[in-house]
This record gives C-alpha cells, structure tokens and sequence, in this order.
C-alpha cells in the first residue's frame, strides 16, 4: 500500500476515527481533572488516571498556517498547494487540521475562528479533518 | 572518577561528503574509521568500546560494523536512524568510559541520502513513519498532508515570528554566514556563494520555509575516537569533554521549537535566559556562554540554530533574530558558530561535522577558517543536547 495516505486506526485512536466518521470530534479526557488532551493516551498526560472520550465543541482559533508548495505524497499532488493548521481548539488542546485551497478568499487567515469538520477529499476516501473559517 | 575531564577525544576520521547513490555506506564507514585510528596513532586493537548513531534501516548495524572491520570490543550502543542523537552517542563512550566499562570508544556516524527520496516520499525507507499512532517523529500526520520533517520547522517558525512581531527574512543571516564558513572548508558539499537576493528568491518548501533553509542531503561518514583521559598523550593532541547534557523530551518539547513556544501541546512559557544559563553542561564544564571561544549548533533547518542561541542563553527568547546580524555568528563575530558550513552548507550529518569541526578548531587545525587562540568549545543543541569541550 506504498503511497495510501490513510491514518492508522487502532484501540489507541478508534474512538476518534469512529466520531469522524459522523463528523464530530471526540478527545480524550482526564476523568480527574475533566480536561481534554491531545493525543491520545491510555493514561492521562496530567494526573496518569483513567481517561474516557468525549465529544466537543468543534470551533477555535488558527494559531498558524503553514503552505505546501513542494509535493511529497502523491495522494496530496492534485490539491495542490494546500495547508496545515494549528489550531488552538475551544475544548483546549491544539490540533492540526488540513486547509483546502490556502491561497484562496475563504481560506482561514492566522487568528481566525474555524471549526474542525471532517470530509473526504481524496480518493483514498477515509475522511480527515478540515478547519473551515466561520 | 565523574565528568568533567574522565574522557577526550584523541582522534577524528572522514570520509569525503560528495552526493553519489553508488558509494557504500560501509566503505565511508572504514574510510572514516581508519582515518581517526591513524590521526590517533592507534592499532585497531586499542578499541574496546563502539557506539554507533546510524544503522537499520539506512545501513549496517553496530555488531556487522565491527565484523566488516575487525573491531573486537565489549561495550556496544546504537540509536535510532534519524538525527538528534550526535551527542547522546559521544555521551554513552564519555558514561562507559567514566563507569570502567570501555577505554576507548570509536564513536561512529555512516549514512547516505542521495539514493533515498527524501523523507515523506513514497520511495523513502521513512515512509510510513508519517502514519504511525500519535505522529511521525517530527510530528508529522500524513493522513492531513503534513509529510517530511519541514513542516513542523515551518509551522514553529511561522509560531516564532509571529509570537515575537519579527521580520522573517532575518533569518537570512544563519544560511547565508554558514555559507560564507563553507567556502572556507574544503570538503564541504555546497561552497557556491549565497546572496541575499539568491536567499530571498529560491524556492519555497512549506511557507514559510524555503529551499535554502533546509540541510542539505547527505553522504557521509565521521568517526570520533573517545579515549580515558589518562590514556591520552599530548601527540594526539586531545580535546578533553568537560561537559554534557541529554537530549531533552516531554510535553513542552518539541523536535523544531524552543521549550514553551506554543506548538505542539507545549506550553507558551519560554525559558528565560538565566534560566538557559543555569543549565548542567555549563555548570559541569564551568563555562558560561561568555566563554565559549567556537559554537555548533544543530542546523537541519535554519531556524533551528536561532533557537539553539536562545535555549542556550546566548541571547534572550524573542531576540535571536536581531542577534545574529552583523557577523555575531561569524568567523570573526563574537560568537562564531558552525564554522564548517553546518548542515545547511557543509552536509547534513545530523551534527556530527559540527563536533568534528569544533574539535578541529580546538586543535589548531582548522587552517583558512582558524579562531586564533581557540580553547573552549561547545556543542549546543535545540533538542537540550550538549557538549563541551576543552583544549588539553
């Protein structure tokens, strides 16, 4: 499967990729502290307890957007350029997401409110994670 | 017996650094291991420890090393294939020998690029790296498109700038002095001149990254021959270690950022530069970065050396940038830094050409590119690793 872009899916991650595929976003989150962490843990990152996964609010804020203008992956050739986000998400951890057409009008400038919606835009048809600006 | 002083480095050996996809890695290996065994006037026999940074899946690993050579030796170390791990491997001969477990460690670095696609790319061994549970190893997600290692030392220097409203094309200072110290350097892979028009107008990778602000690829290999300090003669002319520091790891790191820069899940809490100053390398060797006489710092990326200057306390967080201009960084400057071109211009050996070149300059060695008078030397890197080094 040399050039397949799509995620690996595991018990490590399942319940994100599951989430994804209604288009929500799922965290986990430490049951002590009730705070969503990024990425995922068997453990909490804070207190080593027990986490569990939880849906949430999809928005936040563009911390950076970086702009591929050289091709690595074969799967990304046609959409070029394209960007990655960092996104600083109301639930609280950061989050990369991809950004369609970062040259363009309604791509989401650094600092701009987005949400986190995910679509397929491939043909290896899994459905990733987008910021849109709102 | 603890550091500072238990180990020295008495001999240095290089293969030569041209791109060429029919080379073999273990014929530069040998060409790299001789070369230090006869630059330290030593028999094969002498070497009882090896510590390796690059194996599978790029080349031979530690134990087929010393059988293609004829090393017998007792204590062994590898790391993983990717950079970082320059001084962590000098370190391990520096812990063996400092614990009676070696008494002379050929420290060894042997990989070539050129008939690799580069990381990210279908073609390249790494591929499948970008895939793995919870990232690549410098935070890539392939499944999004943020392939290859530059765009993490994108996304931080976009952060960088931002955070502190400076000018990025001040950052054209570090690839073009580091070109300028490659001109200087025989061997180096990339001598042609860069101005700054050359600067501004080559291509652009990932904005805000460009071409000439990534290392370049490279073949190569380095030997570094760690001794016993009491082992030592003065005709080796030894470069005593008086000083180290691990690479550092945890949430507020990250591969291509300074501590507490806000990438990744850092925090946005830089450490400030009595702080950086504070650190064990410099306590250990008792230096302060006032008294470091020649500087090398990681360079894969260019940025990557400006927050080296940072963490390290050369400068305050937030003023790299307006601090390296005006030659600081220069032969010449106050501090001068990657004398050998670096990764950006001399060859992308993960750092190991900057070690190689401060103990050259230490020695006395470094001819057209000399620091007159040289006597402390410091490797200094954005990963927490650290080395210093002092003229016997």
């Amino acid at each position: 499967m040399t050039g397949s872009v799509a995620p690996t899916v595991n018990d490590l991650n399942r319940p994100f990729w599951e989430a994804a595929a209604r288009d929500r976003l799922a965290l986990p989150h430490c049951i002590d502290t009730a705070r969503a962490f990024w990425p995922p843990s068997p453990i909490s990152p804070f207190t080593s307890g027990r986490v569990e996964w939880r849906e949430v609010e999809v928005s936040g804020t563009v911390l950076s957007l970086t702009v591929y203008r050289r091709i690595f992956q074969k799967a990304f050739a046609e959409i070029m350029p394209f960007g990655i986000a960092l996104v600083a998400l109301d639930a609280g951890p950061r989050f990369q997401a991809h950004v369609p057409d970062p040259d363009g009008a309604a791509a989401p400038a650094v600092g701009a409110r987005v949400v986190i919606g995910f679509r397929s835009i491939l043909t290896d048809g899994f459905a990733l994670p987008i910021a849109t600006a709102i | 017996m603890t550091p500072p002083g238990t180990a020295a480095i008495v001999g240095v050996g290089a293969s030569s650094f041209e791109r060429d996809p029919d080379r073999s890695v273990l014929q530069m290996a040998g060409a790299a291991l001789s070369g230090a065994l006869s630059d330290a006037g030593l028999d094969k026999r002498a070497i009882d420890g090896l510590c390796v940074q690059i194996g599978s899946p790029r080349g031979a690993d530690y134990d087929t090393i010393a059988q293609t050579f004829g090393l017998e030796v007792g204590y062994c170390s590898q790391t993983w294939p990717h950079g970082r791990f320059s001084a962590t491997v000098i370190g391990h001969a520096v812990m063996a020998i400092t614990c009676g477990l070696a008494t002379r460690v050929a420290c060894l670095l042997a990989m070539k690029n050129s008939d690799l696609g580069r990381i990210g790319e279908a073609d390249n061994p790494f591929y499948f790296e970008q895939f793995r549970e919870n990232g690549g190893p410098h935070g890539e997600e392939g499944h999004i498109g943020m392939a290859s290692p530059v765009a993490g030392a994108a996304m931080a220097l976009d952060v960088y700038c931002r955070r502190y409203a400076k000018d990025r094309e001040l950052l054209a200072a570090i690839p073009m002095t580091f070109r300028r110290h490659a001109q200087r350097t025989p061997d180096a892979v990339e001598r042609r001149p860069m101005s700054i028009d050359d600067y501004l107008g080559c291509r652009p990778i990932v904005d805000p990254i460009r071409l000439f602000d990534c290392s370049l690829v490279g073949d190569g290999a380095i030997c570094l021959i760690v001794s016993a300090a009491d082992l030592a003669t003065p005709a080796q002319l030894p470069v005593r270690i008086t000083g180290l520091q691990g690479v550092r790891a945890g949430r507020d790191s990250f591969v291509f950022a300074p501590r507490g820069l806000g990438v990744a899940q850092q925090s946005e809490r830089r450490v400030t530069q009595a702080e950086a100053r504070a650190q064990p390398v410099y306590a250990m060797a008792g230096l302060t970065p006032d008294s470091i006489d020649v500087l090398g710092v990681y360079d894969s990326f260019s940025p990557l050396a400006l927050y080296a200057f940072e963490e390290f306390g050369f400068c305050a967080p937030g003023d790299g940038l307006d601090w390296v201009q005006n030659g600081r960084i220069a032969l010449g400057g106050d501090m001068p830094t990657n004398l050998n071109g670096g990764q950006l211009s001399h060859a992308q050996l993960n750092g190991w050409g900057q070690i190689r070149e401060i103990v050259t300059q230490l020695r006395g060695r470094a001819h057209g590119r000399q620091v007159a008078g040289a006597r402390t030397g410091l490797w200094a890197s954005i990963g927490g690793d650290a080395l210093a080094f002092e003229r016997v």
